[in-house]
């Protein structure tokens, strides 16, 4: 199934985001998640931080569409990626990574969330990928 | 001079007249900000003169990674050159336009 939107803000082929705020609020350390425009949201933790998350449906998420999902947005804590056709590269996870910027698909956003350094989660494979070309 | 290489793919390539859409890689240098913004300025090039295209950005390091162009089996249809520093040269195969963006 295509993403609906091939532009920025690679809006959801369903027109929502119901799964993932359903997610978000069921997670125990969320305490509270208010939608903005564009796949924009502000999601405040226990921690007591505020984080701006953007979500989107992007295709082939890269370093070239972070650097317009910023030029857009402004500033970003993180960026997941909705939809399990879609995907992001290793050269973007390792630069959001780099700049302490979350990318991360739903299942991975919700087990970094409880990190007070959630940026810097890492699935195993995408550890052993990481090692392997020497970024860890 | 910034150049990036354009590849199509996907059903246009194969039948035009039933196409919805043009499907697009844009496969630039690196990862550095320059070649990125450069790469967004493409697309804004491509788009404006095709705005039917679907464009996918990847730098050469992520198209290695991803291996995309041969599992989409897209073929090198144009290149793009930043003539100036505030045009593109788009150079198709088929087609030769000058954007100024």
């Amino acid at each position: 199934m295509p993403a609906l939107n091939d532009q920025f803000p690679w809006a959801s082929h369903y027109g929502h985001f119901k799964f993932f705020e359903e997610r978000m609020r069921e997670h125990n350390i969320v305490t509270s998640l208010t939608a903005l425009d564009n796949g924009l949201y502000e999601l405040e933790r226990e921690h007591g931080d505020t984080l701006r998350v953007f979500i989107c449906e992007c295709y082939s998420y890269g370093v070239a569409e972070f650097f317009e999902s910023n030029e857009k947005l402004g500033p970003l804590h993180a960026v997941i990626i909705n939809s399990n056709w879609c995907a992001y590269t290793d050269e973007a996870k390792r630069h959001c990574r780099d700049q302490e910027v979350g990318l991360f698909n739903i299942g991975e956003f919700m087990a970094a969330l409880s990190m007070p350094d959630f940026w810097s989660y890492l699935s195993d494979p995408q550890k052993e990928r990481f090692q392997n070309n020497g970024w860890l | 001079m910034q150049v990036a290489q354009v590849y199509g793919f996907g059903s246009y390539f194969e039948t035009p007249e039933t196409a919805k859409d043009i499907d697009l890689l844009i496969l630039h240098e690196s990862t550095d900000e320059r070649s990125c913004k450069f790469a967004l300025r493409c697309k804004a090039a491509l788009l404006k003169s095709e705005p039917r295209a679907d464009i996918r950005i990847l730098s050469k390091a992520e198209e290695k990674q991803t291996g995309f162009i041969a599992t989409a089996k897209a073929r090198l249809v144009g290149t793009i050159h930043s003539a100036e520093e505030n045009s593109l040269k788009v150079n198709f195969l088929l087609d030769d336009c000058t954007d100024h963006t």
